[in-house]
């Protein structure tokens, strides 16, 4: 024991006394290392900037980058600014310095400081940057030394942000700009649905709001080189067409021999008694036929489906080995598997021929997969393979909603609700699929809801609050519920006291299954 | 007898008895050269020594390290418990490293950035470490400090060769004054001779041949030595072995002669 204890103690007064050195040495150097740092930080701007005649610094309060430097020349005049970043890679810490002119060009970028390897980052071809237009970076791919050049990226993209935030430019992608024109500020992002091939469209978009529902569905082409959007509600009610920018006259005459069809369902819309832009023409006769008898779905991986005698047909894609594969199941009215195509894909024509092609067949009949077994299948051409596996698992997860078992719910706690048969097969209500912030995270429910609209069973299905609260202060407590159709917590009659957080969540699922439930499904 | 002792004596068994300071500094340097005999400290070799500058600049900061971490391991060597000896010295070298860090960043900044994330790799280098437990854990301070600085020269030595190598023929010149903190920068070479031009030896490849050709030249150099010395001693077994017959044949005529 003495001697563990003399360990411990030799130990500590070593470290102490190279603490202590460390301490003194570095309140003593504390001083000329940062005024060495700034000196040759003011050399880098130099060589960034050689025209450089003073700067104006101002620090910033960002994650990544911490200074701004605005660069004068000798009249006074700015001619850019230089931003400063730093990241920690696996090699270590990064400094960079992002140089961009007032005419928003790259002017230069260098490392001013870092702890990465120097025979790699010293080989980073960070020239390649100088003259780039900011708003078209384009990285090299192979550098040599990867880990240093994401960290040089990253902080250029920050930087060319802020500059962007400090110029008062619009940072909305052109495409943003077009869709917000069609549906007001409500449009918050976008997310590129499903791109074509060769057709009068190029890719369908899915327009959602800050709370990422669904405003409609957009669809974009060219006139002239400049993007011009269609919009749509989610059901498929003509609402506007515009471009990237209000300043395009020319287009404006163009939009306004179809404003008339503003309002009218897209299968309402004679598209031979049209006149105007045979492009704008064109794309209308697409839409059309694309969204004739097929509904859409917004689950990943799907796009949408259409009915056929047999079943139905989904049509998903997914990120294959080079690009976006484009994938059609066909279930049967029971659920199974009949056929699988791969209607479009950019891999490689001999893994795809070798590889998926012959194995697609496997999957008939099936009505539940396992996506790591189903993987298998296609050994050989993974990449491929686990796109068309992710569309088979989605389309196969999906059928429920289809067949009418599953209802999806759109609210803030409810997912989805079922059909809740017990184990004799005896129909005793429905089930609710919530989930809920609880302490740690967001805690998933099934709560089944019975024909007299009572909590007949609770049941927590998958949670990352701590187990020992679980099971004290919050399983014991769930059957308190049970046969309860009115559901309110107050401070005198919490029953999951000691796990509040917890309890909150159980409370909010509850009590939304309840009001949903009792108002017959709807918000 | 006395003299015949004195005249058989192995020369090797002489030198040891004649060791001193002078020998204890200098050995480090040529006989125990830390890069091209025991092969430690090759990852600074490799890396810093495109430049003589560089090179230098390292060889300074391993001498002061290696000197002071010498000097306190040989006098805290009594205080550690030996289970946690390593430990100790480990946190003694990091330490030093980190104040030579500091320093560097402080009073040579250029110097600094030049050597870069190798500054901190100091306290790997097996140099350091080995010299800890193999020597200063085991002798006084004094000669701790002499070894220290000894090997740490050699250490510099080998290093500004290296590096004097790989950047004339990198560069056909040699500059000094870049990263040292002086108040002048000159080119004590300039050749300008193009043909040395060979870029191959300002990176790490051009490293790992300077310091093969430079192995080979120490390796040659101790096999003459030793087959130098096999044949110093193989001739003074022959002159034993003549002695002897020598002695031999004239007791055998002194005794022939007395029975006569």
């Amino acid at each position: 024991m003495l001697y563990k204890l003399k360990i411990a103690l030799t130990l500590l007064i070593v470290g102490l006394l190279s603490g202590g050195a460390i301490v003194f040495v570095h309140t003593m150097t504390e001083d000329r290392i940062q005024e060495n740092r700034e000196l040759a930080e003011l050399e880098d701007y130099q060589e960034i900037f050689p025209d450089m005649a003073s700067a104006e610094e101002e620090d910033i309060d960002h994650d990544v980058i911490d200074r701004r430097a605005k660069i004068y020349d000798a009249d006074d005049e700015q001619i850019g600014e230089i931003y400063r970043g730093h990241d920690t890679n696996n090699f270590g810490d990064i400094t960079v310095l992002v140089g961009i002119t007032m005419d928003f060009e790259i002017k230069q970028v260098l490392v001013s400081q870092t702890e990465n390897t120097p025979n790699y980052y010293q080989d980073m071809p960070l020239e390649n940057l100088a003259g780039q237009a900011t708003d078209d970076i384009t990285y090299d791919t192979n550098t040599g030394a990867t880990a240093s050049y994401n960290s040089v990226e990253m902080i250029t993209d920050y930087a060319v942000e802020l500059f962007y935030e400090f110029q008062d430019v619009d940072l909305r992608s052109s495409e943003l700009q077009a869709l917000q024109t069609i549906y007001g500020e409500a449009a918050d992002d976008y997310i590129e649905h499903f791109t074509f091939e060769d057709e009068a469209v190029h890719t369908e978009y899915r327009v959602i709001d800050e709370n990422e529902s669904t405003l409609g569905y957009a669809y974009d082409l060219d006139i002239d080189g400049e993007l011009v959007m269609l919009g749509f509600t989610p059901d498929d009610e003509f609402l506007g067409i515009a471009s990237d920018d209000d300043s395009h006259d020319d287009l404006s005459d163009v939009f306004a021999d179809f404003e008339d069809l503003e309002g009218d369902m897209i299968e309402d819309i004679d598209v031979d008694a049209l006149e105007g832009e045979q492009a704008i023409i064109d794309a209308f006769a697409f839409i059309q036929d694309l969204v004739e008898d097929t509904e859409r779905i917004e689950e990943e991986y799907l796009v949408r489906y259409r009915e056929t005698d047999e079943g139905y047909v989904i049509t998903g894609f997914a990120e294959g080995f080079n690009a976006m594969n484009v994938i059609e199941v066909t279930l049967s009215d029971d659920g199974e598997i009949t056929d699988i195509e791969l209607v479009r894909t950019d891999d490689t024509d001999d893994y795809v021929e070798d590889y998926i092609e012959p194995n697609l067949d496997a999957f008939d009949g099936e009505s539940d997969l396992d996506a790591d077994d189903a993987l298998d299948t296609f050994a050989g051409a993974t990449g491929t393979g686990e796109s068309i596996v992710n569309v088979i698992v989605a389309a196969l997860d999906y059928y429920p909603v289809l067949s009418g078992a599953l209802e999806m719910i759109d609210h803030d706690v409810l997912n989805f609700r079922e059909d809740y048969y017990d184990d004799e097969g005896d129909l005793i209500g429905l089930l609710y699929r919530g989930e809920a912030e609880g302490f740690n995270a967001t805690n998933v429910f099934d709560v089944v809801i019975d024909e007299d609209g009572a909590i007949y069973s609770i049941e927590i299905v998958e949670t990352n609050d701590t187990e020992e609260y679980l099971d004290d202060y919050i399983i014991p407590n769930l059957e308190d519920f049970i046969g309860e159709t009115d559901v309110t917590q107050d401070e005198t009659d919490d029953a999951f006291a000691g796990a509040s957080e917890t309890g909150d969540s159980v409370y909010d699922m509850l009590s939304a299954t309840l009001e949903y439930h009792a108002e017959g499904g709807d918000e | 007898m006395a003299e015949n002792k004195k005249a058989v004596k192995n020369p090797n068994q002489k030198k040891k008895k004649k060791a001193t300071q002078f020998d204890n500094f200098f050995k480090g340097v040529v006989r125990e050269n830390p890069i091209f005999v025991f092969l430690l400290g090759l990852c600074p070799a490799l890396a810093v020594t495109n430049t003589l500058e560089t090179a230098l600049g390292m060889g300074v900061l391993v001498i002061f390290v290696l000197t002071a971490s010498n000097l306190v391991v040989s006098l805290i060597k009594n205080l550690i418990p030996d289970q946690i000896q390593i430990p100790a010295y480990i946190v003694v070298i990091a330490t030093f490293v980190t104040i030579v860090g500091l320093l560097t960043e402080a009073y040579a900044f250029e110097l600094h950035q030049a050597l870069g994330i190798f500054i901190p790799l100091i306290v790997v280098n097996c140099l350091i470490m080995g010299r800890a437990t193999a020597y200063a854990s085991k002798n006084g301070p004094f000669n701790s400090i002499i070894d220290g600085v000894g090997m740490g020269v050699g250490f510099m030595l080998a290093m500004m060769l290296i590096g004097v190598s790989r950047e004339i023929l990198a560069t056909g010149a040699i500059t000094f004054g870049r990263y040292l903190p002086l108040p002048f920068e000159v080119s004590l070479i300039d050749t300008d001779m193009y043909m040395f031009n060979m870029e191959v030896f300002v990176g790490p490849a051009g490293g790992f041949i300077m310091i093969g050709v430079f192995l080979a030249i120490f390796t040659a150099i101790g096999n003459y030595n030793k087959r130098k010395k096999a044949q110093a001693r193989q001739a003074w077994i022959e002159q034993k072995k003549k002695e002897a017959a020598e002695r031999k044949k004239r007791k055998a005529m002194e005794e022939a002669g007395d029975s006569a």
